[in-house]
C-alpha cells in the first residue's frame, strides 16, 4: 500500500533540473505556489502552465510518472471542486433544478480550485522528484540558517528530518515484520469492523514504536561516540555552493513571476 | 594506552520509597593495555564488559577510580572529545549506528563534527573505505548493503578520524557467520598494518584466538587474563564462568583427556586438521619402520 504512493520519491534522470541547487528549486516552489494564489483569471494561469510544463519537460520525469502521483488526490480534488460548484452562491444563474443550484461563479470558482490544486501538487512534487531528500534536507538548513541567529535550532530540525528519512525503509522493514509475526498468532488484520481492525493495527503500532525507542537509544550513544556536539563547529563534506546556473535559475524564476503576476492582473 | 586503577562504575537507581539502589557493574577494575595490541573481552552477559567498553570513549564515566586513555583522565570533561576522536567505537547493531543516507556521508560524520576541512575530509573518507574496502560503495545507501558490509561502513566512520584505538562492542553479534568473518577480518588487518589497537568485545569464542591477549570478565571482575594459549589451556574454568571454549579447542581437549598427545597450541581448526595430519603421518611412519 505504501509503495504505490509516488509522489515525492525522487526519480532521478540526470537532467538540468537535478543539478539546481535545492536552495534554488525550494525558492522556485515557494513563489510558484504563491503566485498560483494570487491570480484568479486565464492568462495567468496559462503562464503558469507554460513554465510547470517546461519544468517537467527538462526535468525529463515522464508525465506519466507525474500523473500516476496525483492519482491518489483526485478524489480531493474532485470533492473540493463538486463543493465550490454547488455552493456558492450568486446571481449568474446558470443552471437551476429545484434545490440545485449552479452559478456562473461558482462553476469558475470550480475550474479555478482545480488548477490550482493540480498546479500546487505538480509543482511541489517536480521539486520532490528532482531532488534528494538530502539535497533538499540540506538547503533547507542553509536556505534557514539565519534563523539560527534567532536561537531557531535549524541544524537540529535538519538533521532529524534526515534521520527521519533514514530510518522510513528500516522502520517499514520492521513493521513488515511485526505484521508477519502477529499473523502467524493469529491476529487478522484484514476482516472485521473498523473498530476491530483499528485495534489490529494498535498491536502493530506499540512494539513499533517501542523499537523506534530502542533504536533512537543507541543512535543517540553511536552520534555521541562520533564527537557530535550540535551544530556549532561543523564542517561539511559536500557544501552547498551557488553555481552560473543557479544563477541562471533564480533569473528564470523572476521573470516568471513579473511575467505570470502581469499577466493574471493586466490582460 | 588504557590504563585504570581501581575503576568501579556503579547504577544507581531510586525506588518508589526514595531509598537508593546500588548495582556494581563494574568492580575494581586494574587493566593495562598497551598500544597496538589485539585485545579481546569476553564474559557470560551481565558480565560489566560492555560497560567497560563504554568507559573507553567516555560515553560513560567511572563512578570510582579512575581511567586513563592516552594518559588523558576520562572523567574531566574537557578531555571528552580528544578521548572519543582517539578512541573509536563501532556498536552491536549495524543499522542503528549509520547517520547518513549515502554511505560515503555516514563515513565523514565524524569529521564533519570535528570541523575538519571539506577537502581534507574527502581524502580522508576515500582511504577509509578503501582500507576497509568498501570504497566501491560510496555512492550507496546503507539500507541496500548487508550487515557485515554496514558494520564495515561503521568502522570506515571510527578509522576517518584517526584512532589509535577501536572498541567494538559486541558488533559481530547480530551478523551471520559470513559478515562475522567479514569484521574479524577487517580489524585484524587494522591491527597489523596500522597498527591500531583493537578491543574486540565478544560473545563468539573463536574470534578471539587471534588476540594477543584475553580478558575474561565474570561479576564485573576480570578474573582471567592472558594469552589464548593460557586462556584455553583449561576449559573446565572457563565451563565455571558459563564460557564455552571454541570447538577446535574442546575437541582438542576431549581427545587428549582421552590419551592423545596433542599440543597445547591447537587453536583453530586449521591447527587441528594440521594436528591429524601430522598425527596421520607419524602413524604411518610408525608402521613403516616395524616393517623395515
Amino acid at each position: 500500500m505504501l509503495r504505490d504512493i509516488t509522489i515525492g520519491q525522487y526519480y532521478p534522470t540526470g537532467s538540468v533540473i537535478h543539478k539546481i541547487d535545492p536552495r534554488v528549486k525550494l525558492a522556485g516552489t515557494f513563489l510558484f505556489i504563491i503566485s498560483i494564489f494570487i491570480f484568479d483569471n486565464y492568462p495567468g494561469y496559462i503562464v503558469s502552465l507554460i513554465y510547470l510544463g517546461s519544468v517537467i519537460f527538462i526535468s525529463k520525469v515522464p508525465l506519466k510518472h507525474i500523473l500516476k502521483g496525483i492519482k491518489p488526490i483526485i478524489f480531493l480534488i474532485v470533492f473540493t471542486a463538486v463543493m465550490h460548484l454547488f455552493f456558492t452562491s450568486g446571481d449568474d444563474i446558470l443552471f437551476e433544478f429545484y434545490a440545485v443550484k449552479i452559478t456562473y461563479t461558482g462553476l469558475k470558482k470550480a475550474v479555478f480550485v482545480i488548477v490550482r490544486l493540480l498546479f500546487l501538487i505538480t509543482g511541489s512534487a517536480i521539486m520532490t522528484y528532482t531532488t534528494t531528500p538530502n539535497q533538499l534536507t540540506e538547503g533547507i538548513e542553509k536556505a534557514f540558517g539565519p534563523l539560527n541567529k534567532i536561537h531557531i535550532p535549524v541544524h537540529e530540525f535538519a538533521l532529524m528530518m534526515s534521520l527521519a528519512l533514514r530510518f522510513i525503509p528500516i522502520l517499514m522493514e520492521e513493521a513488515d515484520k511485526i505484521i508477519k509475526a502477529q499473523s502467524s498468532r493469529g491476529a487478522d488484520f484484514e476482516e472485521g469492523n473498523i473498530f476491530r481492525r483499528i485495534s489490529g493495527i494498535v498491536s502493530i503500532l506499540i512494539p513499533l514504536l517501542v523499537s523506534a525507542m530502542e533504536r533512537a537509544k543507541d543512535l543517540a550513544l553511536a552520534m555521541d561516540a562520533r564527537c557530535y556536539h550540535g551544530g556549532e563547529g561543523r564542517t561539511k563534506m559536500k557544501p552547498l555552493k551557488y553555481t552560473v546556473r543557479d544563477y541562471i535559475s533564480y533569473g528564470i524564476i523572476l521573470i516568471y513571476m513579473v511575467t505570470s503576476i502581469a499577466a493574471g492582473h493586466f490582460i | 594506552m588504557i590504563k585504570s586503577e581501581n575503576l568501579v562504575y556503579e547504577y544507581r537507581r531510586n525506588t518508589a520509597d526514595d531509598t537508593e539502589i546500588r548495582t556494581r557493574v563494574l568492580d575494581g577494575l586494574n587493566i593495562d593495555i598497551k598500544d597496538g595490541q589485539f585485545i579481546s573481552i569476553v564474559g557470560h552477559n551481565g558480565s560489566g564488559k560492555s560497560t567497560l567498553a563504554r568507559h573507553l570513549n567516555a560515553l560513560l564515566t567511572p563512578t570510582g577510580g579512575t581511567l586513563w586513555v592516552n594518559g588523558l583522565d576520562t572523567s574531566d570533561e574537557d578531555n571528552t572529545f580528544s578521548i572519543r576522536q582517539n578512541t573509536g567505537m563501532v556498536f552491536q547493531n549495524p543499522d542503528n549506528q549509520i547517520v547518513a543516507n549515502v554511505v560515503e556521508e555516514d563515513v565523514a560524520f565524524a569529521l564533519e563534527n570535528t570541523g575538519v576541512p571539506t577537502g581534507e575530509i574527502w581524502r580522508r573518507v576515500e582511504k577509509s573505505l578503501a582500507t576497509v574496502g568498501m570504497l566501491k560503495y560510496r555512492g550507496t545507501a546503507p539500507n541496500h548493503l548487508s550487515g557485515g558490509q554496514k558494520q564495515r561502513v561503521a568502522i570506515a566512520g571510527v578509522l576517518a578520524m584517526k584512532p589509535k584505538c577501536i572498541v567494538l562492542d559486541e558488533s559481530t553479534a547480530m551478523l551471520d557467520p559470513g559478515g562475522r568473518k567479514e569484521v574479524i577480518e577487517a580489524v585484524r588487518e587494522l591491527n597489523k598494518k596500522e597498527n591500531i589497537n583493537i578491543i574486540l568485545i565478544t560473545h563468539y569464542m573463536e574470534e578471539t584466538i587471534y588476540s594477543d591477549r584475553i580478558f575474561v570478565m565474570n561479576k564485573g571482575k576480570i578474573v582471567m587474563d592472558g594469552t589464548p594459549e593460557y586462556i584455553f589451556s583449561d576449559i573446565s574454568i572457563l565451563e565455571k564462568y558459563n564460557l564455552e571454549a571454541p570447538q577446535a579447542i574442546y575437541i582438542a581437549d576431549r581427545l587428549r583427556k582421552a590419551g592423545l598427545n596433542i599440543k597445547e597450541s591447537v587453536l583453530s581448526i586449521e591447527d587441528l586438521v594440521s594436528v591429524f595430519t601430522d598425527y596421520k603421518k607419524g602413524v604411518n611412519n610408525g608402521d613403516n619402520n616395524k616393517k623395515s
